[in-house]
């Protein structure tokens, strides 16, 4: 299994403020897929999605990834967890002002210690090879979730953790994005973990995981439908 | 360049001009405690070296000496070399006092600046500082005694860096005192008054017959006056540059705090790339660190320009021909240490909070709560204010960490001038308080070691002025618990040319305040004194009557009744001998031009005023060097407030603008903010400067000058004004920027 999940819990507050974003669930997610968590605002899918990254600590629960508990790493052992098995792709892109496009994705290959040719490459890949030199502000929303993409693929991570990666993005751009996803999928094997709260993007994982009130409602083996299908 | 430091290069040229402020006072502190480290340490080093160099004596007896008296004192194991010398002042017909001194070879030696020893009885070396001030060149004549003297040198000498004519007059204006050397043949008649003596163990050294007095050389007013100078340099370098140290960490802490905020989303970004918390800092410190490396090296670089800038001035003041500039790498290296601590303390201080969290925590937006501030509990008040009032109070209190930085950091400006400027007033105060509160006479006559018995009337009584009041008194140097001061001996009856209470010295001595601290005694208490008198040295002691502030011209105060009351079996006349003479007379001019005639060694009130300014020079020097640095600084952080006030308000006020809200309106909501900081700093600023002049008045205070902190109601005002102006152009500066902004950019920014 690529993570194991047992009584994963988490609260934030305490007392009347006391909130359960996820509440003891159990789960086991295959390596080599696209795998769709689906839910509605405030189920805890983002906060499932913090832990399975090693960004959070659960409050009580495991979180096994390849049968290592990452829930009892320290700090220094959850940020090399995260630079060298994780790539983070944000709904509000998150690309870094002050570097250009390709800085950007070299600013993760360096960390993890990889070649920056490969950077070059995953630009190659999410097709911005001729906008390598343009500060994020001068790029689309589009151009800038790609970019983002490429950021987290670059460093050839074990797994992709996408949070509403079209959220920000109109049809047809969110499509070409989605592509972009599947396509690295394909090529690479990369494990793709993507949050949404919208079924029709959820259609194109193999399994489709539901959350509600930070319970799993349903997990579906999925027969997923080609990225031009989709439509929101 | 990796992507961490093109990372950090790149933040730069957002926060350039917090950044080159904040550089701005890293160099200026660093400037400052380099160019006077390296003053301080140069100093110390050009005079020893020049004390060993030019044999400065170890041991000087003053008394009546001839050959034997030399041959004796040679004889003594403990002493390598005894000269004697005649030393004599004489003035000039301009006023000025010249202390003829016979050139002594081997001890004291002069220092040549200029032109060839001089041979014979009608040729004579001159002190440089004086030569210059007096427009005397070689080849010059000059008239001492009736006898002309041809000029052949300019000199300098270990024993007159300072010019110190006397304990009342220990820093002379060149202008009225010029020591001048002479060959043995000038003086007609044998024998001396001054024996100097080489020696490794001065204490095993036995006084010749005939001494009235020795002093050790680190009992010589040159000697003490040389260790108040350092003390006071130093003293001054660690006060501003800590101050501005303080700023700068103030100012490191405020901004990155800001950016923390600021830039929350990017470091969590940073952080879920997997970025150590230390390349984290490093992208953000690293920008200061980079401005700051770059500032230390300019404001250490500037110190070869300024220190020899004020080596020059410092020349005028005192003669230490060895001193120049000297690179010391390791005050270099201290500041660049220093630069890099300022910047590194305040910055994991600041991002520390951010950086210990997990990503995911950072992510989430924090939940900023409104508050209910203090005066809004003030119901009345508050309803009378306007919006606009109320809008200023609540963004003023709202981030309190920002708001106490920011008045702390005009306190400083405001502390540091409040210091500068009442470092003139106690000047001006010390002055007033003795020449104005204490000091009664106009004139004062010194007969130095020739002491006469109180009852031979003065010489010149015929000359004396009708009008003149005077009184004799007998004043020396004693040793007083191991220390050098001066005593006076007064009748208790009549001396009123000083305003003391006489009556006090019935029962015991009156000592100055600084002494009674120094010995820890109160009136009441007694002190062992040894006292010279006639050659013998008499072991007394004496019982404090009361304690009194003097600032200068500091003296311990006996009558000769008390003295012999203590001896009663002694007979009366071994008290009642007199060597000066206070006098009152409105007019001194007649009286002054035959003293000078006959060679009377006198001292005018206007005299001891010019001796006094004289010693003032050299802080004057440092002061205007504060007082340029107080302002720099002032610029500096009023800017900086400016705009990280600006910077934490832009999105509010873009908001506003959208609002509908007029730029003036805009804008008198930043001046008001503004000026309640001002408000708020004014007095905390002025406190802090009123302690650190109470703090450095120890270093100023000596056996010879005690400083009284004094700050006049008009330096605050002064203080005040110069804030406010500053703040007025600032105020400009921000309207410009206000007036600039991008409501449309800077609200798709803060989205």
């Amino acid at each position: 299994m690529l993570y194991t999940i047992e009584k994963l819990t988490k609260t934030y507050g305490e007392g009347e403020a006391k909130i359960t974003a996820l509440d003891g669930i159990d789960l086991e997610i295959p390596p080599n897929k696209i795998v769709a968590i689906l839910g509605a605002s405030g189920s805890g899918k983002s906060t499932l999605l913090n832990i399975l990254g090693c960004m959070d600590l659960p409050t009580a629960g495991a979180a096994l990834f390849k049968g290592e508990d990452i829930t009892r790493l320290n700090k220094k052992q959850m940020t090399e967890f995260r630079r060298k098995n994780i790539g983070f792709v944000f709904q509000s892109y998150n690309l870094l002002p002050d570097l250009t496009a390709l800085e950007n994705v070299e600013f993760s290959t360096e960390l993890a210690g990889i070649s920056s040719s490969e950077a070059r490459n995953a630009m190659d890949l999410v097709g911005l090879s001729e906008r390598l030199n343009n500060f994020p502000k001068q790029l689309s929303g589009g151009e800038q979730q790609r970019v983002s993409i490429a950021r987290a693929i670059a460093k050839k991570p074990e797994v992709l953790l996408c949070d509403e990666p079209t959220g920000a993005l109109d049809l047809n751009t969110g499509i070409k994005v989605l592509d972009v996803l599947v396509n690295i999928h394909k090529q690479n094997g990369t494990s793709v973990l993507l949050i949404t709260h919208n079924s029709n993007i959820a259609a194109i994982a193999d399994i489709v995981i539901s959350l509600r009130s930070g319970k799993i409602a349903n997990v579906q083996q999925n027969t997923p439908i080609p990225v031009s299908e989709v439509e929101w | 360049m990796n992507k961490i430091a093109r990372s950090a290069f790149r933040k730069m040229r957002k926060n350039i001009a917090l950044l080159i402020t904040a550089s701005l006072l890293v160099a200026v502190g660093v400037g400052f405690f380099v160019t006077l480290f390296t003053i301080t340490y140069r100093f110390d080093e050009a005079a020893l070296e020049y004390f060993t160099e030019y044999n400065y004596a170890d041991l000087t007896f003053y008394g009546t000496f001839d050959e034997s008296a030399v041959a004796t004192l040679n004889n003594q194991d403990a002493v390598e070399l005894a000269l004697g010398r005649r030393v004599s002042d004489r003035r000039a017909a301009s006023g000025a006092t010249y202390r003829i001194i016979t050139i002594t070879s081997g001890i004291n030696d002069l220092y040549y600046l200029q032109g060839a020893a001089p041979i014979g009885a009608s040729q004579c070396a001159v002190h440089a500082n004086s030569a210059r001030v007096m427009n005397l060149s070689i080849g010059d004549t000059l008239t001492a005694d009736g006898q002309t003297l041809t000029v052949t040198a300019l000199v300098g000498s270990p024993e007159y860096i300072y010019l110190s004519k006397s304990e009342r007059s220990p820093m002379t204006n060149p202008k009225a005192f010029a020591p001048v050397y002479v060959n043995a043949e000038f003086f007609s008649d044998g024998g001396f008054n001054e024996l100097l003596a080489l020696s490794p163990n001065p204490s095993d050294v036995r006084a010749p017959s005939g001494t009235v007095f020795t002093l050790k050389q680190t009992e010589q007013i040159n000697y003490e006056l040389y260790q108040e100078q350092n003390n006071k340099t130093r003293t001054f370098a660690y006060i501003f540059p800590g101050v501005f140290a303080c700023l700068v960490i103030m100012v490191v802490y405020v901004v990155l705090r800001r950016i923390a905020v600021k830039e929350r989303m990017q470091i969590a970004v940073y952080k879920s790339l997997g970025a150590s918390p230390r390349q984290i800092l490093l992208i953000y410190l690293g920008q200061f660190l980079i401005f700051f490396l770059c500032a230390a090296l300019i404001g250490a670089l500037a110190t070869i320009l300024v220190t020899r800038i004020l080596i020059l001035i410092f020349s005028q003041i005192f003669t230490l021909p060895l001193l120049g500039y000297t690179f010391y790498p390791a005050l270099w290296g201290y500041s660049i240490i220093a630069a890099f601590v300022v910047c590194l303390i305040p910055g994991i201080c600041a991002l520390f909070g951010i950086l210990r969290k997990r990503p995911a925590e950072v992510m989430r937006p924090e939940q900023r709560g409104g508050k209910i501030i203090l005066p809004q509990r003030i119901g009345f008040l508050w309803k009378r204010l306007s919006f606009n009032s109320r809008y200023t109070l609540k963004t003023m209190l709202r981030s309190k960490g920002r708001f106490f930085a920011i008045v702390l950091g005009i306190a400083a400006t405001v502390a540091l001038l409040t210091l500068s400027l009442g470092f003139y007033n106690s000047i001006d105060y010390v002055q007033t308080a003795y020449f104005d509160n204490f000091a009664a006479y106009d004139l004062t006559l010194s007969l130095g070691f020739n002491v006469q018995p109180f009852s031979q009337e003065l010489p010149f009584i015929e000359e004396i002025p009708p009008d003149a009041e005077y009184a004799k008194v007998l004043q020396g140097r004693v040793r007083v618990n191991d220390m050098v001061c001066t005593l006076t001996v007064v009748e208790q009856e009549s001396f009123n040319q000083l305003k003391l209470d006489t009556q006090l010295l019935s029962s015991g001595i009156i000592i100055p305040s600084y002494h009674a601290r120094l010995w820890r005694v109160k009136a009441g208490d007694t002190l062992r004194a040894e006292i010279p008198l006639l050659g013998v040295t008499v072991y007394q002691d004496l019982r404090v009557s009361a304690v009194i502030d003097q600032t200068i011209a500091i003296s311990l105060f006996a009558s000769y009744e008390y003295l012999q009351a203590l001896n009663p079996t002694a007979p009366p006349e071994l008290f009642r001998f007199y060597n000066a003479v206070y006098m009152r007379t409105q007019n001194t001019e007649s009286f002054t031009e035959y003293l000078n005639q006959n060679n009377i060694t006198f001292s005018t009130a206007l005299d001891d005023q010019n001796s006094f300014s004289s010693i003032m020079d050299t802080v004057r020097v440092l002061i205007m060097f504060m007082i340029i640095c107080a302002l720099i600084l002032g610029v500096a952080v009023l800017y900086s407030v400016g705009l990280i006030n600006l910077n934490s308000r832009e999105g509010e006020y873009m908001l506003m603008q959208t609002l509908g809200y007029k730029h003036a309106k805009i804008m008198r909501t930043h001046t008001k903010e503004t000026f309640m900081q001002i408000l708020c700093a004014l007095p905390f600023g002025y406190l802090c400067g009123w302690l650190l002049l109470h703090v450095i008045r120890g270093a100023f205070s000596s056996a010879n000058f005690v400083l009284v902190a004094a700050v006049y109601p008009l330096t605050y005002v002064i203080c005040a004004a110069i804030v406010a102006a500053i703040a007025v152009i600032m105020g400009f500066i921000t309207a410009r920027r206000i007036n600039r902004l991008d409501i449309v950019e800077g609200l798709k920014s803060r989205d």
